[in-house]
């Protein structure tokens, strides 16, 4: 049971998918916004390479490399840390991402996982392809 | 591209079942794209991600303005 008070955001349902956008803060304040799936089954939240890198990011300066068990095998995934995420009215600061392309024929470029989703308290309605969030 | 301005609605209409790479200079509440420059349109996602660096200095959007194939569905 909810015993506070919530947040409705809708999201965007194309199919059984649910997905939102997400806005990233690079050097100088540009930002990019970007679709993301919302994935409850992914642990980390995935961001593609190239738009990072257009915002300023130095991708080749990692704070860590994981590996991510995917439906295709095991890869190993490189992290950094973005100034900001903004999504679902949510800003995180200093949110680490792993960095990796989906596949082209995908119509997303990202994923928003359980890094995201279990600190802000998100309940998601598959349904009614809503999120809801605690109001701040 | 030129530097013309578009609503979201133009672009939908223009470009059908595209990627897009649009500098915005409108967004709501939740950062849906309200009106823009496009900057790079493609069937083809690389092409958009190829075509960033044009948006260097610029704060931009992805968007693709069709639904999703039905021959294609997600295991991630």
């Amino acid at each position: 049971m909810i015993r506070y008070p919530i947040q409705i955001y809708p999201t965007q349902k194309t199919g059984n998918l649910l997905w939102v956008k997400a806005s990233v803060c690079g050097q100088n304040s540009r930002t990019a916004i970007l679709r993301l799936l919302i994935d409850t089954g992914a642990s980390y939240t995935i961001l593609p390479l190239n738009p990072l890198a257009t915002i300023g990011y130095n991708l080749d300066q990692s704070t860590r490399n994981r590996k991510i068990v995917t439906a295709s095998g095991t890869v190993d995934v490189p992290f950094i840390k973005v100034d900001w995420l903004n999504c679902l009215g949510i800003k995180m600061d200093d949110f680490s991402v792993a960095l990796y392309d989906l596949p082209v024929s995908s119509r997303i470029d990202g994923i928003l996982g359980m890094d995201f989703l279990i600190p802000n308290r998100a309940i998601v309605a598959t349904h009614e392809a809503e999120i809801y969030m605690p109001a701040l | 591209m030129n530097n013309t301005v578009l609503t979201i609605e133009q672009m939908y209409e223009t470009y059908i079942d595209e990627w897009l790479l649009i500098a915005y200079t409108a967004l709501d509440v939740h950062l849906n794209v309200l009106a823009g420059e496009v900057i790079a349109h493609s069937k083809d996602r690389d092409e958009i991600y190829a075509a960033l660096p044009e948006c260097k200095g610029k704060s931009f959007a992805i968007e693709h303005t069709g639904l999703a194939t039905s021959d294609v569905a997600y295991l991630l």
